[in-house]
C-alpha cells in the first residue's frame, strides 16, 4: 500500500475513506450509545429520564465510537504505526507492564482479603457500596496503575 | 547484547525511520536496538541480518556478562 493513502486515523478495511471511517465510528458510537443510555435510563431512573439518557449517552458515546473505529480501521493505513506490532519494543513494555498489574492486583486482592477479614473480627464495620461501581473502581485503579508503570518502564529503557 | 547496528545502518544510509519503515516497526525500537536496551526476537534479528546482507553474528555479540 502506498504511503499517499495513510493518514493519522487510517482508512477502513473495506477500503472506505477515512470520512467515511470517521463519520460510521462517531455516528455509529452515538447510536448504540443512545440505544444503551435509553435503555439503562428507563430501567435505572424513570423519573428522570430526559438527564439520565443525556449522561449515559454522552458517557457511552466516545467509548463506543473507539470501539467501532478499532474494528473498522486498517491499521497499516494510519500514519507512523508499525507493521510488526508485536516485535516493537512498545509491546514489551506493555508486556512487562501487564505483569506488572497483575502482581500488584494478587498483592492488593490478598492483602485486603486478609486485612478485611481481620477487621471483621475486631469491628463491625461494613461498606455498602453497589456492586458495578466497585467494579468499576478496581478497574480505573488497574488501568492509572498499567498506565503508570508503562510510563516508568518507558522512561527507564526508552 | 552488543551490536554493530548503528554502523550498518548508516554505511547504508538509513536515517533510524527509514531502518523502523524497512523492518515494519516503530522508531523507538530501532533507538533502543542501538542503544543495546532491547534485545531483538530471532525473527527480527534474521529479517535485520537480511536487511544488511550480513550474518546475525556479524550484528550482534554477547555482551559481557
Amino acid at each position: 500500500m502506498s504511503e499517499l493513502t495513510k493518514s493519522r486515523w487510517g482508512r477502513m478495511r473495506s477500503g472506505g475513506s477515512t470520512r467515511k471511517l470517521l463519520g460510521i465510528s462517531l455516528g455509529g458510537g452515538l447510536a448504540i450509545a443512545l440505544a444503551l443510555g435509553s435503555l439503562a435510563a428507563v430501567l435505572g431512573y424513570p423519573q428522570q429520564i430526559p438527564l439520565a439518557l443525556a449522561g449515559y449517552s454522552i458517557s457511552f458515546w466516545l467509548p463506543f465510537s473507539a470501539l467501532i473505529w478499532v474494528l473498522l480501521v486498517d491499521r497499516e493505513t494510519i500514519t507512523g504505526a508499525p507493521k510488526d506490532v508485536e516485535q516493537s519494543i512498545e509491546s514489551r513494555w506493555a508486556e512487562r507492564a501487564g505483569a506488572a498489574v497483575f502482581r500488584d492486583m494478587l498483592l492488593f486482592l490478598g492483602l485486603g482479603a486478609g486485612v478485611l477479614s481481620f477487621l471483621q473480627f475486631k469491628v463491625d464495620w461494613f461498606l455498602e457500596v453497589p456492586l458495578g461501581l466497585a467494579f468499576a473502581l478496581v478497574l480505573s485503579l488497574l488501568l492509572i496503575d498499567f498506565a503508570i508503570r508503562y510510563q516508568l518502564i518507558k522512561r527507564t529503557e526508552g | 547484547m552488543e551490536n554493530s547496528l548503528p554502523e550498518h545502518r548508516k554505511l547504508r544510509g538509513f536515517s533510524q525511520q527509514q531502518l523502523a519503515d524497512e523492518l515494519g516497526v516503530s522508531r523507538q525500537t530501532v533507538i533502543s536496538l542501538e542503544k543495546g536496551r532491547y534485545d531483538p526476537s530471532l525473527p527480527l534479528a534474521f529479517r535485520i541480518a537480511k536487511l544488511f546482507g550480513c550474518s546475525i553474528e556479524d550484528l550482534f555479540t554477547p555482551g559481557e556478562d
